[in-house]
């Protein structure tokens, strides 16, 4: 019995004396036993045989068209407007078009300063309160690039409670949206997380509101 | 990546085929819940939307789209949690045991949908259904011997998709 004959028939469930002569002597397969154990629970599982219905992919498909033309109805609004007031005034008109494309007005702004692991960043929210949650535009700026395996993860926190709203691999303008209400949850920071399966807040908080 | 950032509807259709069924399974098991599995789905490919100018396109986007998915599923818990409490105050932030093994759900699901159809049709049967080989053949209507190749090579196949679960999830 070879290597892949055997993780054929052990990932099958099938062990028996030759799987147990050949898990005996190969220190590769052995090393491979906890995969292959997990995909066979996972194969049983029911959830991973559940098919989504047919429809999800074009309603997905028109979610993301629909906010797309939304963007850039936005956008087109504001080249109309900006147009001829371009050549009076430049300044003027990249303090409108930020104005414009963020219309209306967010109804909070919070800074978010650096922490001690990232001392030289800064970073605003503002943030626009709906019915369904909360929409958030972070604006980052001096924080590096979160290395390869991490991501940064953006946190609104009651107590013990920790909602993420989302994550992202460095600084700039973020948009994250959160299915909470603002008022209920004092807290924005923002932490460093390892991909992993860990869903609490890691303890490297780089950008924090502070309760 | 750069076209689905533009939200070109092929590169949507594209990132769906290939993800939205494992993103679908990470929602269901972890929700057990159709409808909120639908709607994780959907905010999964959004949030990732919104994010994909920032991906790097170099990097493969599994491990990114599964953080994401698993992420929403989580929100979606907290929130169901949240409105079914009487008096209205937020759970404390403990998830439920259908959170573990997300990853592995994932991975499976993933290397399931790169298997023939005749051959993850053998998978379901035996795994799923929990059939022998000899009732898979009288239920699928093809020779014993047909059922017992298709299952060896739907297993090799398999494990070699699977080949990289550990080191993924190390």
């Amino acid at each position: 019995m070879n290597c892949d004959e055997f993780r054929a028939q052990y990932l099958a469930g099938e062990n028996n004396a030759a799987t147990a002569a050949h898990l005996n002597h190969c220190s590769a397969c052995r090393s491979r036993r906890r995969d292959l154990e997990a995909g066979r629970i996972a194969l049983m599982d029911p959830a991973t045989w559940e098919e989504p219905p047919p429809e999800l992919e074009n309603q997905v498909i028109g979610l993301i068209s629909g906010n797309r033309k939304t963007a850039r109805t936005r956008l087109g609004r504001v080249e109309r407007w900006v147009r001829p007031v371009a050549a009076a005034a430049a300044v003027v008109i990249a303090a409108g078009v930020y104005g414009l494309v963020r219309t209306p007005a967010p109804d909070w702004r919070i800074a978010m300063p650096g922490t001690d692991l990232a001392p030289r960043a800064t970073s605003t929210v503002a943030g626009w309160n709906t019915e369904s949650g909360t929409r958030m535009v972070v604006t980052i700026e001096g924080l590096d690039a979160a290395p390869a395996g991490y991501v940064y993860e953006f946190w609104l926190s009651q107590g013990p409670l920790h909602i993420s709203a989302g994550t992202f691999s460095g600084g700039g303008e973020i948009d994250l949206w959160t299915g909470v209400a603002r008022a209920d949850f004092p807290r924005l920071w923002v932490t460093l997380e390892p991909l992993d399966d860990d869903e609490a807040p890691s303890r490297q908080t780089v950008l924090d509101t502070g309760a | 990546m750069r076209r689905f950032s533009d939200g070109d509807p092929d590169a949507v259709r594209h990132l769906y085929d290939r993800y939205g069924r494992a993103v679908f399974t990470v929602a269901h098991r972890a929700l057990g819940d159709r409808g909120l599995a639908e709607e994780a789905v959907q905010q999964t490919f959004l949030q990732a939307w919104r994010a994909a100018a920032k991906f790097d396109p170099e990097r493969d986007p599994a491990p990114w789209l599964y953080a994401i998915a698993r992420r929403v599923a989580v929100d979606l818990y907290r929130r169901e949690k949240r409105h079914d409490s009487d008096r209205g105050e937020p759970e404390v932030a403990v998830l439920p045991h259908s959170f573990e093994g997300a990853w592995e759900a994932w991975e499976v699901r993933s290397a399931l949908d790169q298997v023939p159809d005749d051959e993850r049709e053998i998978l379901r049967a035996t795994h799923f259904l929990g059939l022998t080989h000899e009732e898979t053949a009288e239920r699928l209507g093809i020779p014993l011997g047909t059922v017992k190749s298709r299952s060896y090579r739907a297993h090799r196949r398999l494990a070699g998709l699977l080949s990289h679960l550990r080191e993924a999830t190390a």
